[in-house]
């Protein structure tokens, strides 16, 4: 066959390149995806010679060729110019920004509670002290404000727990390796500055404090889900458990503590000597770039470079124009897009908690803001971030002085005041500047609502915690007989719990019940096992006898549907024990758990004899 | 999008023991997985989606899938596949 000959032909008949948008191929087929199907020519595809067949299946050109596809897809690559193999890419690509948005956002959805109640209290803590009604001294602040801090110190810990659920990493090496980038004997030669670094092979590993980053732990969770995979493929299963967990360790935790968690810093100080440098030529540029990039900068935990430079100006000046002035135009901005977040949102939930986000917010404690609101939602971050520069740039071309080092939030205003001079009414004008800025264009720019099932809140998933944690989902025995513990059945794929955890029961009865009201959605043509799914989502197989799919059938009578609604205690199958016997086949049944890894904890009841829909067999925590 | 069409040549079909070896190779892979009998489409990283299928001895099914390691999941599943399932 001459390749390039008859991959021209196809192209021609498929409507030229241009028609074909997407293509690859299979074993025999060429699979095409084309933008108008009237411009393909079966008829004639299927008189080339070398070509099988031409058909349309679900909305896909497909062409039957056999020997030879992989060649002939070359050259029509070739001539397509490799238009989109594959159907990922173009999901995948789109807006880069918007995806590290979006896995963000999406690794702090699962911590906001904490977040939301520790950002509250901090808010609460900063308006009682304003209002003299807490000593900042007193030993009732003190703890109040471990209480608070806390979430935040440790934010590492929380977001190393939820990346490894967005990665899936183990968690347990995970928080270990917050552990690590936190241990207190680094963060005490941070804070003292007696040890800058210490030597590891040869290389210098700085000792910094990343309490209350975000990135570094983010990143290094990435990193381990990687360095996991490439393990199991290299470590022989004998050793998993052993040299898995060691080697994810030792190669982990150097590489974060060298590349991943000074990263920021590194940038951050060139970050420092950029705005330096604009600083000295146009405040108002500067104050533009750097009021915008706020959020950006402390997601990213550049603003920790900012430290030397800030406490240096305190020194030698008196005051700070850069760090703490565009800090507060930038949360005084993120206030502002929460507000309008919840002046627009038609969504109960969210209504709820642009609110008590924005309270903090106010205070200088944005988290919850962007964490839980603005970044999820991305136009009114991207609002925010319009609003901080407007207020940055008036602070930049005012020259705005901060005069002491206090959290940027409204309470932070008093230190703006420099008697003899109008620095306090410009810092007003830039407050008030980028807060309604951001607010108006939060406004009319508008987001997308999230559905109200979408969204999970403090409150709702504190509903579902409480209810599930009180009340765990209990399966019944749905055979009659003597249990067993999985570990106990002859046949590897149920006693390894691949399939998932559960129990084996040794049949006293030839019948199986219904342990719980549901569905059926899964049964098989030979009758020996039946997939069941409860109201409360447990997925549970019953798999009659062992090797009975050998029986074909013969034993068996299956007395439902699949896809049957059932309701406890209805009986799903009948299955002659004699026979069973007779052939010499196990009655022994495993009843598993196949969406194990959806629950916290699948736990056996012990119990010797079980009658069906009576005892319970496993108690599931979600 | 990667996939692969397989011919079932074991006696039993997937029964559960090979249903779980693909379903744990699937597992292991970033890609979204799917196999494909008779017109249903299924998760090939569920054990009771591919139970339910009740692929017998003969069928023809097609593995299919998506994601940045599509190509060395359809080989990874390949090797499950041709250890006793299919030729």
């Amino acid at each position: 066959m001459d390749y390039k000959k008859v991959a021209e032909e196809i192209i021609k008949l498929s409507g030229g390149k241009k028609n074909i948008i997407q293509n690859w191929h299979c074993i025999t087929r060429l699979r095409f995806n084309v933008a108008d199907q009237s411009k393909v020519k079966l008829e004639k595809l299927h008189s080339i010679n070398g070509v099988l067949g031409a058909q349309f299946k679900s909305g896909q050109l497909q062409i039957i060729i056999g020997h030879g596809v992989e060649d002939l897809h070359k050259e029509i690559d070739a001539i397509t110019e490799g238009a989109a193999h594959s159907e990922t890419r173009g999901k995948k690509s789109g807006n880069v920004i918007e995806n590290v948005l979006d896995v963000i956002s999406g690794i702090f959805t699962p911590i906001l509670p904490a977040i939301v109640g520790a950002g509250l209290l901090k808010g609460l803590l900063a308006l009682f002290t304003a209002l003299n009604l807490l000593n900042e001294t007193g030993s009732n602040y003190e703890i109040l404000h471990f209480i608070s801090d806390a979430t935040f110190h440790f934010l590492p810990f929380l977001l190393a727990f939820s990346a490894a659920k967005k990665f899936n990493a183990d968690p347990s090496i995970s928080v270990s390796l917050a552990g690590i980038l936190m241990y207190p004997q680094i963060m005490e030669y941070a804070a003292t500055g007696e040890v800058a670094s210490l030597q590891f092979l040869g290389l210098d590993i700085p000792m910094a404090s990343y309490a209350s980053s975000v990135i570094p732990i983010i990143l290094t969770v990435w990193l381990l889900s990687y360095v996991n995979k490439l393990l199991r493929k290299a470590v022989p299963k004998s050793l998993n458990i052993v040299f898995i967990p060691l080697l994810s360790l030792i190669i982990t935790a150097p590489i974060m503590l060298k590349v991943l968690a000074p990263m920021g810093m590194y940038i951050g100080s060139y970050l420092e000597s950029f705005f330096t440098t604009i600083f000295s030529v146009s405040g108002l540029a500067a104050g533009l770039l750097m009021g915008g990039l706020m959020p950006v900068i402390v997601i990213t935990g550049m603003h920790y470079a900012f430290f030397p430079s800030t406490f240096a100006s305190f020194e030698r000046h008196g005051y700070d124009i850069m760090l703490l002035p565009m800090n507060l135009a930038a949360n005084l901005a993120q206030a502002g897009a929460v507000l309008g977040v919840f002046l627009k949102t038609k969504n109960k939930k969210m209504k709820q908690i642009s609110f008590s986000s924005f309270i903090p917010a106010v205070f200088g404690i944005t988290e919850p803001a962007i964490y839980g609101v603005t970044l999820r939602l991305k136009k009114p971050f991207y609002a925010s971030l319009i609003g901080g520069a407007t207020g940055g740039a008036i602070f930049g071309a005012l020259s705005v002085k901060a005069t002491s080092f206090t959290i940027p939030g409204i309470m932070s205003l008093p230190t703006y005041i420099m008697p003899g001079t109008n620095n306090m009414i410009f810092a007003l004008i830039g407050v008030v500047s980028s807060f309604s800025v951001a607010l108006i264009i939060t406004l009319i720019l508008g987001f997308k609502d999230e559905d109200a099932g979408e969204i999970s809140t403090p409150v709702t998933e504190k509903e579902n915690n409480d209810k599930n944690l009180k009340q765990p989902i209990s399966v019944s025995s749905p055979i009659s007989g003597k249990m067993h513990p999985l570990s106990e059945v002859d046949d590897e794929t149920f006693s390894s719990e691949k399939m998932g955890k559960g129990v084996a029961i040794q049949p006293s009865e030839g019948i199986v019940y219904a342990p719980f009201s549901g569905q059926v959605i899964a049964t098989t043509p030979t009758n020996h096992a039946i997939g069941l799914r409860s109201d409360d989502g447990v997925e549970v197989l019953i798999h009659v006898g062992l090797d009975t799919v050998n029986l074909k059938g013969e034993g068996f009578r299956l007395l439902v549907k699949d896809g049957q609604k059932i309701i406890k205690g209805d009986k799903l199958i009948e299955f002659d024990m004699d026979y069973l016997k007779d052939q010499g086949v196990s009655p022994l049944s495993p009843v598993i758990v196949t969406n194990t890894p959806e629950f916290l904890e699948v736990v056996t009841v012990k119990s010797n004899e079980v009658k069906a829909c009576d005892q319970k067999l496993l108690m599931l925590i979600k | 999008m990667a996939e692969k069409t397989f011919t079932i040549t074991a006696e039993t079909g997937i029964h559960a023991r090979p249903a779980t070896q693909l379903v744990n190779k699937a597992g292991q892979y970033e890609s979204e997985i799917t196999l494909e009998y008779n017109g249903k489409s299924v998760n090939l990283k569920s054990i009771m989606g591919v139970m339910s299928l009740g692929v017998g001895q003969g069928s023809e099914v097609t593995i299919k899938a998506e994601g940045p390691d599509e190509e060395e999941a359809i080989q990874g599943l390949d090797e499950i596949m041709k250890q006793g399932l299919s030729e």
